[in-house]
């Protein structure tokens, strides 16, 4: 049987996707590679070896790294966190609000995070945190987190339930529930994939953040970025490329279970 | 009688959205008034402002009035030239995403639902994998003593090692590396939803396939690529870790320039919220004219 | 006794506002009895549904008055309404057992644990589903998923079950044995509901009255025999049923009766009202195919001669369209076993004989 050549296909779209896949994931590779190298010269490889990451647990900086991870893991749960409750309200009010006159401006401010450049939105940030007479530190980071959270975790959320349809909680109040528990015992737990997704999505945004986050920051206040970057300033060390990797490894965890939250029960409903 | 909404959530919509509104509205939106404000206000000369109202920011951006400001007037070209470098650099960026992005795309979105899920999948983890360490990795790959150029070395296909660190070029190849997944997601969506039933009628009257791509197909699509574009030229414009990390001094672009105003000695904060509110301005102006387009386009369709 | 369920005043019901507002109701009063099986009967679009939901309290309305006994209830959320609603498409809650399903109402009306137990064991009972509690709505067949919505809405005993055309997703085998259980069950627990459909014949088989609806107006409420033997207007008589419907004029005008001329023929009519009809003037007849007689044409005749124009072969039935003289054309339909018309084809020159008593005349 002469099998039918498939109209859609292309000559080349392959290679070029291998090409893209290449480029994406080619220097991650490496950089995971190297921060294996034995060598405390990183240029040639002398064998595989852990020191580096015993270096950033236990070595001279170990301390400021520390530090500097319970910043960003702390301001990333409180931000993800208030961001989501933020988002899951405002994606109810939205998505479930009917026609209203606010509503498209309501839409332009929940995305506009998005839309101003990071550069900008950190300028702003720190002109106004100065203004206001707040000093630069843990709770400007923790703050300014919050308000760019908020899109990353709105997205997924709405996403989820605009494919719930709004018979569950006219079900729910026509058995007697009160609007709160018709939220709580039946609209929230069908929205919890998309909750669970958005929130993770905001975490890693917040835990991966540099620009805004490096303008809003105190003297003395670091997040594994922005030690990092100070650090990469200096040259790129084999320990560098260690933590590198282990924060590189933590994205790629939260980013796979919050793709794996957004797809679950999507089939049934 | 008024008709009040309906719906169980619908009554209290206002006291949903109203933590949104305010935390928005107070942390961006009024940040970004009070820096309109700052773009018109007198430099202090260790950082921050003093309140006295003046253009001098934006005069000192566009207009060259010689060392001591006594002479007369010319156009200021060092910060234009920044501007229109990058744009230029964001704009390239952009269309080598593109090349490298419709195929790959156009790829993931022809492959059976089985695969095609890893496919994306494989391109969403880069999207929201740290910006920074990815620069880094870049970096690190293309510095003078890297892995690369170590291995041509070996290899013996150079013999002076290919220096890119510093050149627009290792700018231009950051940009590119950091917004490619910007552009593929938003493509694959829309060639996704391509009926490729389209494809076969156009093969059926006697079409040839690249005729096909690009007289049925990509008008077809061309939202999604008007949308992947966008994605990737506004956040290049107002890049800055590619410029730092791999442009050194000599490359800056609007976002190094802009840093440079409040983290660097220069530290002038009027310029710099002068120089942000430019860029914000053509972020906006290019978000308008793709908001105009879409509303052309619906009408023509019809909606 | 028969006291008044549900009653409904001057319900009427704007989308929108201004110049562009869409109409859903339009000033629909009637009564609903209690203990009654009540069926709102329409076309999609005739605002049936809006009514259902008005009375759950899911949709607001711009005018009107709705008692539930005798009792203000419009300004009441649908949690303090003593109504529950059977969905259309179930609307199951996906994360609970069929067990909290149907104890979900029961629970939020803050009743003990060993009540809502009994309560709903004494409901999966009655919808034969006790074997399924401890499963997902995702793993019971649509059948299934419709006797524990029923169960659901019933355990909470409400005063009054809305029913959103609960029917109309199972495949037809089922929606037959649905039918003959829902009925059942109303008449076990005796109370009222109320259901709505757009198909006449189930609204015929289950219904103590109907009321149709079209265009967001009422056009007639009765029982089924009422609204198929006694249609008020052309909508009903056309909707409800099959039926011929044929234009004539009226000749001659007596208080008890019409003559009326149809295809050269002259028609002595019943009426119930002389006052709505006039001499001269053009009505409606609605004959029912079952009320028209076929048989070959024999030569003495002084019925209405006609060729058939098609036969289709129904089961039970045969139907023949037929053409009059002047034009006009009507469908008949005889029992498969009336053997001398099974041989008639198409071409066949017939001659027909109305039942005038069941002809409905139709002023407009």
């Amino acid at each position: 049987m002469r099998k039918v050549q498939d109209i859609r296909r292309y000559q080349g779209f392959f290679s070029m996707t291998l090409l893209c896949m290449l480029l994406l994931y080619g220097p991650l590779i490496i950089v995971m590679i190297y921060s294996f190298n034995d060598s405390p010269s990183i240029i040639r490889w002398e064998g595989f070896s852990l020191r580096w990451y015993y270096e950033v647990f236990f070595g001279l900086e170990a301390p400021k790294f520390k530090k500097a991870a319970f910043n960003s893991f702390s301001i990333a749960i409180m931000a993800a966190t208030t961001a989501t409750i933020i988002a899951v309200a405002a994606a109810v009010g939205m998505i479930r609000g009917g026609q209203f006159r606010a509503k498209t401006a309501s839409f332009a401010l929940l995305s506009l995070p998005l839309m101003v450049p990071e550069i900008v939105t950190a300028v702003a940030t720190l002109i106004f945190f100065s203004t206001i007479g707040f000093v630069a530190g843990y709770a400007t980071i923790l703050v300014a987190h919050i308000v760019f959270c908020i899109p990353f975790a709105y997205l997924p959320i709405a996403a989820r339930l605009e494919n719930i349809s709004s018979i569950y909680e006219e079900a729910a109040m026509d058995l007697y529930a009160s609007r709160a528990q018709a939220f709580f015992r039946v609209l929230m737990p069908l929205m919890l994939p998309g909750i669970i997704s958005g929130f993770l999505l905001a975490f890693v945004i917040s835990l991966d953040d540099f620009i805004i986050t490096n303008f809003v920051k105190g003297a003395g206040v670091e997040t594994l970025p922005t030690a990092i970057f100070g650090a990469v300033k200096q040259g790129i060390k084999p320990d560098i490329m260690a933590i590198s990797s282990l924060l590189l490894f933590l994205s790629i965890v939260f980013v796979t279970f919050s793709w794996f939250a957004s797809r679950i029960g999507m089939k049934h409903s | 009688m008024s008709n009040p909404p309906h719906g169980v959530f619908a009554p209290i919509r206002h006291w949903l959205l109203l933590p949104s509104w305010l935390t928005i509205g107070f942390l961006m939106v009024s940040p970004v008034l009070i820096m309109l404000v700052y773009s018109f206000l007198t430099k202090e000369f260790r950082g921050g402002v003093i309140w006295e109202f003046t253009f001098a920011a934006y005069d000192q951006f566009f207009i060259d009035r010689g060392l001591f400001g006594d002479e007369p007037p010319q156009i200021e070209w060092t910060y234009i030239n920044i501007f229109w470098r990058s744009t230029w650099q964001a704009g390239l960026a952009t269309l080598l995403c593109l090349f490298i992005g419709f195929p790959t795309a156009y790829y993931i979105a022809t492959r059976p639902a089985s695969t095609r899920n890893i496919w994306v999948f494989l391109i969403t983890i880069p999207y929201w994998v740290n910006l920074l360490i990815r620069t880094v990795s870049m970096k690190f790959l293309i510095r003078d003593n890297g892995p690369i150029n170590a291995w041509l070395l070996q290899t013996g296909l150079i013999t002076e090692p290919i220096s890119l660190i510093n050149t627009p070029i290792a700018v231009q190849l950051g940009l590119f590396y950091s917004y490619l997944p910007f552009m593929v997601l938003p493509l694959y969506a829309a060639i996704e939803r391509f009926d490729f039933s389209l494809s076969e009628a156009a093969a059926d009257l006697y079409a040839h396939r690249w005729y096909t791509l690009w007289h049925i197909i990509i008008p077809n699509i061309k939202a999604g690529i008007i949308a992947g574009c966008i994605l990737v030229f506004i956040p290049s414009l107002g890049a800055f870790l590619a410029p730092d990390l791999l442009g050194g001094a000599k490359n800056f672009m609007i976002g190094s320039l802009i840093e440079e105003q409040f983290k660097g000695t220069a530290g002038n904060w009027p310029f710099g919220a002068a120089a942000s509110m430019i860029l914000l301005t053509a972020v906006l102006l290019v978000m308008m004219l793709h908001a105009r387009n879409q509303k052309i386009d619906a009408a023509h369709q019809g909606h | 006794m028969n006291q008044i369920a549900i009653r409904i005043s001057g319900m009427t019901k704007y989308y929108g506002t201004g110049p562009d507002a869409v109409r859903a109701l339009h000033d629909v009063s009637f009564e609903i009895r209690n203990n009654e099986f009540f069926t709102l009967l329409g076309p999609s679009g005739c605002g049936k549904t809006t009514l259902l939901r008005i009375i759950g309290g899911f949709e607001e309305y711009s005018e009107g008055k709705l008692e539930l006994f005798d009792e203000e209830i419009q300004d009441l959320p649908p949690n303090r309404r003593p109504v529950n609603t059977v969905f259309q498409h179930y609307a199951l809650f996906p994360h609970l057992s069929i067990r909290d399903n149907v104890g979900f109402g029961l629970k939020m009306l803050g009743k003990p644990d060993s009540e809502i137990h009994r309560q709903t064991n004494k409901m999966l009972d009655l919808v034969r589903l006790s074997e399924y509690a401890d499963r997902r709505p995702s793993q019971l067949s649509g059948g299934q998923k419709q006797r524990v919505a029923l169960a659901r809405a019933l355990a909470p005993e409400p005063k009054v079950l809305l029913l959103d055309e609960p029917l109309s997703a199972l495949d037809l085998k089922l929606r037959q044995s649905m039918r003959h259980e829902l009925k059942q069950i109303r008449e076990q627990l005796g109370i009222t509901f109320i259901f709505v459909t757009h198909d006449q014949e189930e609204a015929l088989i289950m219904s103590d009255r109907i009321a149709v609806m079209s265009h967001g107006s009422l056009q007639q409420v009765g029982t089924p025999e009422e609204i198929y033997n006694h249609p008020e207007n052309r909508f009903v008589a056309d909707f409800v049923g099959e039926t011929n419907l044929v234009q004539g004029v009226i000749r001659e005008l007596c208080s008890d009766a019409a003559c009326v001329e149809y295809a050269d023929q002259e028609l002595s009519l019943a009426i119930q009202n002389e006052n709505l009809f006039a001499t001269e003037q053009q009505v409606h007849l609605s004959i029912r195919p079952e009320h028209i007689n076929i048989k070959p044409m024999s030569s003495e005749s002084s019925n209405l001669p006609a060729l058939i124009k098609e036969k289709t072969f129904l089961g039970t039935d045969i139907q023949f369209l037929c053409r009059l003289k002047g034009g006009n054309e009507l469908t008949t339909r005889v029992q498969t076993t009336t053997t001398d018309c099974a041989t008639l084809l198409p071409g066949d020159s017939v001659e027909l004989t109305i039942d005038t008593k069941k002809i409905v005349l139709l002023g407009d």
